[in-house]
């Protein structure tokens, strides 16, 4: 199956509708392993480097691709549209407007866009996407995310690495959906033989930027930190709830987006703050790790606030800042080495 | 009154030089007045409980609330007149120990520091509002502080949520985006009225419009003038000159003042293109927030060697008001309109065919792209900008890595020794436009950070 890509700092784009047109929708995440220098020349250094790493494989990949879509996110992604525009070849490249706020007002809005993008589709790809193509779609969706969440409960109680958890999270929005389905199952086995949880580690509640790649997960190993919660895009935030099936499939997919733990795109913050003492009231985790890409403004304007709100609870929190390097950083080490002493 | 005793207690040496910072931007009496003015009755709104405060990011509509009787504050705008009095950086390290990053946006943190640090306005703080209003025409930052300060102080918060129109979208696209900004200002007059417990007053809202769409259709008029020989104004001037504008306080006041410097330029010029004094030897573009800390880079620096700012965007971008329509839902269509398609935001395409129009209207030597470190949406696309207006038109580009509010991002040293070369290039580029060989895009460019 031909795959679609889209390009979302958050957890915004409607897969299910690329689903349903017959693509696989593939995120785009970027190669931390591949110099940025493609797309230094038309960004600067001092602009989010996983975008600029995405912009980088959208140049040189753009050719495996049907088609490019962006959904409204931080400021990066926004601004960065027109340049995708000019500097990666696609015959579709289209952006979803979607809302940053979850109001009735915005809900009605973010309907028409979803219709919009359905129309856009439909004309370019000559294909119909139809109520019970999207319904199957989300079907499978759904399907994806109970085993998700099955497989992410595991974590608190078995042996699970982070990198393990982190790679099928990436599966999840990157491979055909049939073909992720029958890797969670095959998951899920494994994971249940597991081990029990290791003492020799602590669990943790992970969240701040998204995390992208493994060796940031690899990190926390060695500081033998586990996150067993979290609320990231490539996490919990993906799968954490479901499309409602009864309903108009557009519909389902808008009140979806308002109910799942927001990215910090979005406001109030409050429900992104929810979640995660959601988290904290329903997992024991020793403290919590807040950790910050290196110029994500989004998530560096919400740090004071959710910091102090998190630190209300009780728990240990750590805030770190790491660069966008596939290097094992052991300054970051050494430091969640003294968090987890505290603990 | 009593926050600035308290600072100037607390803090002599810095008041002093802020007071010197004040004392070195170009403004006339009139103008000095008319800042003060705005400060001052920023803060005598504590003690007019009849008036409600409000506190707004730059660029948001703030007729709407103004119907229903919000003073405009803006924290921006106090934050760059603290940038002004080259006082910005205690407030910034102060946001920065608070956990706010060193490359966050250092309007927010010039504001969030000096309200923790309980300064005046005067210097960067401001009251706690009773309602917050926050549009993310601009950037998201303004969403997400204002919302961070409302929370805080347990104020309510009203965010407008403004479609960002890419390159490539159509026109009726563009009325789409209006339709979702439309139904928000109708919920934003929900908000008022029940904030408020009053029904919206629509005469006064009109008459506000009116009154903002005159100062803008002012201002607007007297930048043509820059286009003369040599400019009605330079840019230290205009930053200052646009507060009025800005800050929509006082509305009649601002109409007088524009009118007035309206017909000073107009008996200035007459019907002539050039008059006494003639064109500038390097009329040139910024693009960009101005280096509110660093008047001099303008009125020393640039205009030493004959360079000087005829043009901005930046300015221009908060004159897009209209005239109001024949009825409501007219009126705050075109609001949404002007809040869509500003120059400031424009996207890429619309950006690059705007800057080559200004090339010509204002007959430019040369461009400064000001690539700032806290400001993410006005940096994204400048190689693209810089590429693009060097192909047309051969004019040297200068992109100056700094920060409009945080004065420890700009090097003098090596800052300086960029302008020489850049001015070195106007030099040879104003050279072949006189002798009309075609413009040469070859070594027109000067890159780097400081």
């Amino acid at each position: 199956m031909k795959k679609f890509a889209y390009y979302d700092t958050g957890h915004e784009f409607p897969e299910e509708i690329v689903m349903a047109a017959g693509f696989t929708p593939y995120k785009i995440l970027g190669d931390v392993n591949a110099p940025n220098d493609p797309a230094d020349r038309y960004i600067h250094h001092y602009i989010c480097p996983f975008s600029r790493s995405c912009l980088t494989e959208g140049m040189a990949k753009s050719h495996e691709w049907v088609g490019i879509a962006f959904c409204h996110g931080c400021d990066t992604t926004n601004n960065q549209y027109d340049i995708w525009k000019r500097h990666v070849k696609t015959d579709f490249l289209y952006w979803i407007n979607t809302p940053a706020k979850n109001d009735a007002t915005a809900m009605t809005y973010h309907e028409h866009e979803l219709r919009r993008f359905i129309a856009h589709l439909e004309t370019h790809f000559k294909v119909t996407v139809t109520d019970d193509k999207l319904k199957a779609a989300i079907q499978t969706s759904n399907r994806i995310k109970r085993l998700m969440r099955e497989l992410s409960a595991l974590r608190a109680t078995k042996d699970i690495s982070n990198t393990s958890y982190h790679d099928l999270t990436r599966k999840c929005v990157q491979m055909e959906k049939n073909e992720v389905i029958a890797e969670l199952e095959a998951a899920r086995e494994r994971w249940r033989n597991q081990p029990p949880f290791p003492p020799d580690r602590i669990p943790v509640l992970l969240t701040g930027s998204d995390i992208t790649y493994g060796a940031v997960m690899e990190i926390l190993e060695a500081a033998r930190l586990r996150a067993v919660r979290d609320d990231l895009s490539l996490g919990e935030r993906y799968f954490a709830e479901t499309i409602d099936e009864t309903i108009d499939p557009v519909k389902a997919l808008v009140a979806y987006h308002t109910r799942i733990p927001q990215p910090p795109t979005r406001i109030p913050f409050e429900r992104r703050l929810e979640f995660l003492k959601k988290c904290l009231w329903e997992t024991p985790v020793s403290g919590v790790v807040y950790q910050i890409l290196k110029f994500c403004e989004p998530h560096g304007l919400d740090l004071p606030f959710m910091t102090g709100e998190l630190k209300k609870t009780g728990k240990k929190v750590i805030v770190i800042e790491r660069e966008y390097t596939p290097t094992m950083d052991q300054q970051l080490v050494s430091r969640l080495e003294s968090f987890r002493e505290i603990l | 009154m009593i926050k600035l005793t308290r600072f100037i207690w607390n803090n002599p040496g810095l008041f002093a030089k802020g007071v010197k910072g004040y004392l070195n931007q170009p403004v006339t009496p009139r103008l000095a007045q008319i800042i003060l003015q705005y400060l001052n009755q920023t803060k005598l709104t504590v003690l007019q409980p009849w008036k409600r405060f409000g506190v707004f990011s730059a660029g948001f509509p703030t007729e709407i609330p103004a119907a229903m009787g919000y003073f405009p504050g803006y924290p921006e705008a106090y934050a760059a007149l603290t940038g002004t009095a080259g006082c910005t950086v205690p407030p910034i390290e102060h946001a920065e120990s608070l956990g706010y990053g060193r490359d966050l946006c250092s309007y927010m943190k010039t504001s969030i520091g000096a309200c923790r640090m309980g300064w005046p306005e005067d210097f960067g703080g401001n009251r706690v509002a009773d309602a917050y209003f926050s549009a993310n025409l601009v950037c998201d930052t303004h969403l997400k502080w204002f919302e961070g300060e409302a929370r805080l102080h347990g104020k309510p918060h009203f965010a407008l949520d403004v479609p960002n129109l890419v390159a490539g979208e159509s026109d009726e696209r563009l009325e789409e985006y209006v339709d979702y900004v439309e139904a928000q200002f109708y919920d934003m007059i929900a908000f008022l009225e029940k904030e408020t417990g009053k029904p919206f007053n629509e005469k006064k809202f009109f008459e506000i419009v009116n009154d903002s769409a005159e100062i803008c259709r002012l201002f607007r008029e007297l930048f043509e003038y820059r286009k003369r020989f040599p400019a009605n104004a330079y840019f230290e001037w205009v930053r200052m000159f646009m507060l009025p504008m800005v800050s929509q306080w006082n509305q009649k006041d601002a109409i007088r003042y524009y009118s007035k410097e309206l017909k000073k330029a107009q008996k200035r010029y007459k019907d002539q293109t050039s008059i006494e004094g003639g064109r500038e030897k390097y009329r040139v573009l910024w693009e960009g927030i101005t280096l509110w800390y660093n008047a001099d880079l303008y009125q020393k620096v640039l205009a030493e060697r004959g360079a000087y700012v005829v043009c901005e965007p930046y300015t221009y971008s908060f004159a897009g008001r209209s005239k109001p329509k024949g009825s409501l839902k007219e009126t705050l269509r075109q609001m949404a309109r002007d809040q869509i398609i500003v120059p400031f935001t424009l996207n890429l395409d619309r950006r690059i065919a705007y800057f080559n129009s200004l090339v010509e209207a204002f007959d430019l030597d040369g461009v400064i792209l000001h690539a700032n470190q806290s400001c993410r949406p006005s940096s994204t696309g400048l190689f693209d900008l810089q590429e693009a207006l060097q192909k047309k038109w051969g004019i040297p580009v200068l992109m100056m890595n700094t920060d409009h509010c945080d004065p420890r991002a700009y090097a003098e040293g090596p800052m300086t020794t960029r302008i020489d070369g850049f001015v070195e290039l106007m030099e040879a580029y104003v050279r072949r436009k006189g002798e009309g060989g075609p413009p040469s895009p070859e070594n027109m460019k000067i890159k780097g950070g400081v």
